[in-house]
């Protein structure tokens, strides 16, 4: 049995024996280290991928799907290796660098299995900062005894540091320019290296056995642990991405409605009538404070739901220039956002306290010698309350109170709502409930018309209950339209009405 | 030796083939249209043997110079090719290689007299 590895070559898709594939990659990045850098370069590589991809295809049969080591050899015997072009040819652009495997670049920071004890930190360490291994092992040491701190750190890096696998990888290790001598050094090197963790352990002296023991022990406890949280991890991130993608395309809908909302209806007072739209528009930069805004919530949503799909995917969607791009974005507008809102912060206060719309009141209703009350409109409730002395009240906003007329038409009074807003068609006008409150000291016959509803303190429970039920659906459908059914003519007297009261 | 004498007979070897590989592609192109792979089993053919990724390096620096060009067409086996043909320069290239060459296999038969 030998462990597989998907692979694309000149967008074919392989499956690859492991082994097979090392001495692939290695081939590959010889190959590319001959032929230096630059466009000339790509093409060449595109071209011998290209080729090695259509010989790879006519070694597969429906019944041999899988890249064995000795196709790869074959393919290498046939394309031939760098030295084979130099020979023939003559490199005619690597040959300048590849003599000396001392070109230095930046080094960079892996996991050095080669020479590992534990997981190849401290040996890792050791190229990065070109010192003996030997010494950040001492020095691990020294922290655990100095409190235990060595642990989490050093499981932090694990985590943090990638494994050098391939050749390139360790050259870069090494801060090792990727030439052809530097790759012959490397595998030459790698040879004696070759022989794994097991035989190296066997190799050691007694005193190196027992000296060594329980960083193996430890090895081999994070090895185990390593291998459930892989099968584990893939789970939690598949299940954490598909949450924050459903999270954030809720989010950025709700977010995009909204700002549309307050963007296109900004003129007109009867729209989300709880804010003083038409006053703060006057007022402030609205359009830019809107869209502003907009902006400093949604990128971070949207970045959201780029994480999410990546999780899911498991593909990194985003590249840095992009994510610079959105940052950048997304600090400017928030920046903005917020200096214009706390610019303007105080104006906006002020428009809400004093906005009429707001503003609630309660007005005294006076029933002397009335006997009768008839109530004609959705937003009237009536509240009968337990109390027996509380004085008659209609309470609500002052701008639906306004809209309410009071007549007496003998020991009849009669209130109505007055529609001034027939004509104007609206979507989300909202009007809020007016509640005429009485008290049960006073014997009233109640009428009501219109869809308005009676709440009755003293009545029996499970009748209140039903009753409210009622309501509630009889408030919704009136809210909807509320002025198209006003302005309808056949309207309906609904008569959960008489509600007579001692 | 002997060692060192074959290695630089090989070397010298090596060098006459490096001279006249250029000159043997464009032969082999001037004929047909004709893609990588061809290239080599032809070149095996007439037992001038390369490894087939010396070819790539060599068509490209070619393209570049202008002496080649190509379009790619589909193939049953696999992705696409490259397919090469001469362009006019690289004919006229080609006729100034087989004059050297001429020349150059005269002046060695004279040489050889």
């Amino acid at each position: 049995m030998e462990k597989t590895i998907s692979i694309t070559l000149n967008n074919q898709s392989f499956v690859i024996e492991e082994d097979a594939y090392n001495k692939l990659s290695d081939y590959l990045e010889n190959i590319k280290a001959h032929c230096g850098a630059g466009a000339d370069a790509a093409e060449v590589i595109a071209d011998i991928e290209n080729s090695m991809a259509e010989k790879l295809k006519s070694n597969l049969t429906p019944y041999k799907e899988v890249i064995t080591s000795a196709n790869v050899d074959a393919l290498i015997e046939i394309m031939g290796t760098a030295e084979d072009f130099d020979r023939e040819v003559g490199g005619a652009t690597a040959d300048n660098h590849a003599e000396d495997g001392e070109d230095k670049v930046e080094r960079k920071l892996y996991r050095d299995m080669d020479n590992a004890i534990i997981g190849g930190v401290a040996a890792g360490l050791g190229n990065y900062f070109d010192i003996d291994p030997v010494l950040i092992r001492v020095i691990f040491i020294a922290l655990i005894f100095a409190g235990g701190s060595a642990f989490p750190i050093y499981i932090l890096l694990w985590i943090a540091m990638p494994e050098a696998k391939t050749a390139h990888q360790k050259l870069e290790m090494k801060g090792q320019a990727p030439t052809l001598a530097a790759f012959k050094n490397l595998s030459k090197t790698g040879k004696k290296i070759q022989d794994n963790f097991k035989s190296r352990w066997q190799k050691r002296s007694a005193l190196g056995k027992i000296l060594t023991l329980p960083a193996v022990i430890i090895r081999g406890f994070f090895m185990g642990v390593k291998k459930i949280w892989s099968k584990v991890w893939p789970i939690i991130k598949f299940l954490f991405g598909l949450g924050l993608t459903i999270f954030s395309f809720v989010g950025l809908g709700l977010i995009g409605v909204g700002s549309l909302y307050m963007l296109l209806y900004n003129n007109s007072a009867y729209q989300l009538s709880f804010i003083p739209i038409s006053e703060l528009t006057s007022l402030l930069p609205y359009t830019w404070m809107i869209i502003l805004g907009f902006l400093s919530l949604a990128i971070p949503t949207a970045l959201m739901f780029i994480c999410g799909l990546s999780l899911i995917l498991r593909k990194n969607i985003l590249n840095l220039a992009m994510a610079g791009i959105i940052l950048g974005s997304w600090l400017f507008s928030g920046i903005f956002f917020c200096a214009l809102s706390l610019r303007y912060f105080p104006e906006i206060q002020h428009k809400f306290d004093s906005y009429p719309l707001l503003i609630q009141e309660e007005k005294a209703v006076d029933l002397k010698g009335v006997k009768e009350i008839e109530t004609n409109g959705h937003i009237i409730n009536v509240l009968v309350t337990k109390s027996t002395s509380t004085p008659a009240t209609l309470s609500g906003r002052t701008v639906d109170l306004n809209n309410i007329e009071m007549n007496r038409v003998g020991d009849k009074l009669i209130l109505t709502q007055k529609d001034e807003d027939a004509n104007k068609i609206c979507l989300n006008c909202h009007l809020d409930q007016v509640e005429l409150k009485l008290a049960t000291s006073s014997t009233l016959k109640i009428t009501t018309k219109n869809g308005a509803s009676i709440y009755d303190e003293t009545a029996p429970k499970e009748e209140e209950e039903e009753m409210e039920n009622e309501d509630i659906e009889e408030i919704n459908s009136d809210e909807i339209i509320p002025v198209k059914k006003a302005t309808s003519t056949t309207v309906k007297t609904i008569k959960h009405t008489e509600a007579k009261v001692k | 030796m002997e060692e060192e004498f074959k290695k630089s007979l090989e070397n010298a070897a090596a060098q006459m083939r490096k001279g006249v590989l250029e000159f043997a592609i464009l032969l082999v192109i001037a004929k047909r249209k004709i893609y990588a792979n061809e290239i080599i089993s032809v070149m095996k053919e007439a037992k001038l043997t390369v490894v087939e990724g010396t070819i790539y390096p060599l068509l490209s620096r070619l393209k570049n110079a202008g002496l080649l060009d190509y379009d790619w067409e589909e193939s049953k086996a696999g992705p696409p090719r490259k397919y090469y043909t001469l362009t006019t320069k690289g004919q006229q290239f080609l006729n100034g290689c087989e004059e050297q060459w001429s020349s150059l296999e005269k002046a060695i038969t004279n040489l050889k007299k």
